[in-house]
């Protein structure tokens, strides 16, 4: 009970973060995600189904407020938790790289179907949104997630760092 | 029960996902935005043309019962077509028929030929007129091409003509150009001959050879044959004339019965 709690506030503070404070650190009008972030690292600590839930729950109230198609969001953060949840059930030793690689996956594939479904309807083809939006946003979320899952492992993905393997 | 909630414990992640998709894009195509206008459209196009797609599948059945019917129209049309063809032959023949028949001086009477045959006594071919078409016992039969035969044998509603390609058919016969006169008769196969012409007549190929009407049976003026072939033997005092008949047996459909009644004229 107070685990839901706690990810209610932190979803809750993520949202309003996300309307007010993060689009301050865009770079050349690139947003990080950290929604996404939040959610990539509940599915990591208790699987697919929190994540999926807490991500359909905060992408709807996110596209809610933020006048936006409701359901672009909530749809890209649900596709997300459940690739985030597939690679939680790995608690053996992993290299760091390879974390690295799964959240940039999970990240990229959030991003395709968002940006993809903001696009429809405009100019901009597919491959253009892929290199000029979906990718630096991407790597700029990844950014992110790796100052946090380096910063706080147990927190965000659910593994103690000693459990990562460099070599 | 217990397997069920089963099979929906060991799914729920997927059913989760499933349900929170779902529910994504329900609420995406619940917005009335232009993106959201142009991506349900796609999405109706393609499962339009999904749909359409997979009603062949719900159509088989009727597909299968209309190309059924399809073939046996067909074949019915294939029949219709067949007996159609067969109708405007026949059409041309008795109009040509209907047309000799008009210009004829004599009394003709059409009939079908029902059966044709050799047996042992006479070449003959069977019509479907007789007694009660006043038919009788060697009339001559015609078509507009030429001479037949003779009845042969009548019965009520049928009758046998003795064709000319019969080995003992006579014909009294005379060359239209130079009216050289003579007696045509069957040799073998289709051949038939103007024989008793004496050697130095005016004969020559290509004339016609018609009914010369020194007879009973034939009335005079209807043609025969060409001739085809002339030759002389020096044993012989007379010509070798071979003909081609005007009328090709092998076609034999309809045929007209030359009555002896006079044609009564106003």
């Amino acid at each position: 009970m107070l685990s839901i709690l706690n990810y209610l506030v932190l979803f809750s503070l993520a949202i309003i973060l996300q309307l007010t404070v993060v689009p301050l650190l865009a770079i050349k009008g690139v947003v990080p995600d950290v929604i996404l972030i939040l959610v990539i690292s509940t599915s990591f600590r208790h699987g697919k189904m929190a994540g999926m839930l807490w991500g359909f729950a905060a992408g709807v109230v996110f596209d809610f407020f933020s006048t936006r198609f409701v359901g672009a969001s909530s749809l890209g953060y649900v596709v997300s938790a459940f690739v985030a949840g597939i690679w939680s059930a790995e608690h053996s030793q992993v290299r760091f790289g390879v974390v690295i690689g799964q959240l940039f996956l999970t990240v990229l594939l959030h991003d395709i179907i968002y940006l993809n479904i903001i696009r429809i309807g405009t100019s901009v083809g597919f491959w253009n949104t892929l290199f000029t939006v979906v990718f630096p946003h991407s790597l700029y979320s990844l950014v992110f997630v790796a100052i946090f899952s380096q910063a706080f492992p147990r927190k965000f993905l659910g593994r103690d760092q000693y459990n990562y393997n460099y070599n | 029960m217990g397997r069920l909630n089963e099979w929906f414990i060991h799914r729920k992640d997927f059913i989760t996902l499933l349900l929170t998709v779902v529910t994504s894009l329900v609420l995406l195509f619940s917005s009335s935005t232009d993106q959201v206008r142009t991506l349900r459209n796609w999405s109706l196009g393609g499962f339009g043309y999904l749909l359409n797609k997979l009603s062949v599948l719900y159509r088989y059945e009727d597909v299968y019962e209309e190309n059924s019917w399809l073939r046996r129209q067909n074949a019915n049309l294939m029949l219709d077509v067949s007996r159609l063809q067969e109708s405007a032959l026949e059409n041309q023949r008795l109009r040509a028929l209907l047309d000799f028949k008009n210009e004829s001086q004599f009394d003709l009477v059409p009939a079908k030929v029902i059966g044709r045959g050799e047996n042992s006594l006479v070449n003959a071919i069977t019509l479907t007129a007789g007694q009660a078409d006043s038919i009788t016992r060697n009339m001559a039969v015609v078509t507009a091409q030429g001479l037949v035969g003779k009845v042969y044998s009548v019965s009520p509603n049928i009758s046998t003509v003795q064709l000319l390609l019969d080995r003992n058919f006579r014909v009294g016969a005379t060359v239209r150009r130079s009216r050289v006169m003579g007696v045509v008769k069957w040799t073998s196969g289709n051949d038939v001959v103007l024989s008793e012409i004496p050697k130095r007549s005016d004969i020559a190929i290509g004339d016609t050879v018609i009914t010369s009407g020194i007879s009973t049976i034939f009335p005079g003026g209807l043609e025969i044959g060409k001739v085809v072939e002339i030759s002389d033997d020096d044993r012989s005092l007379f010509m070798n004339v071979k003909l081609e008949t005007a009328v090709d047996f092998s076609k034999l459909e309809e045929v007209l019965v030359v009555r002896k009644r006079p044609l009564q004229t106003n």
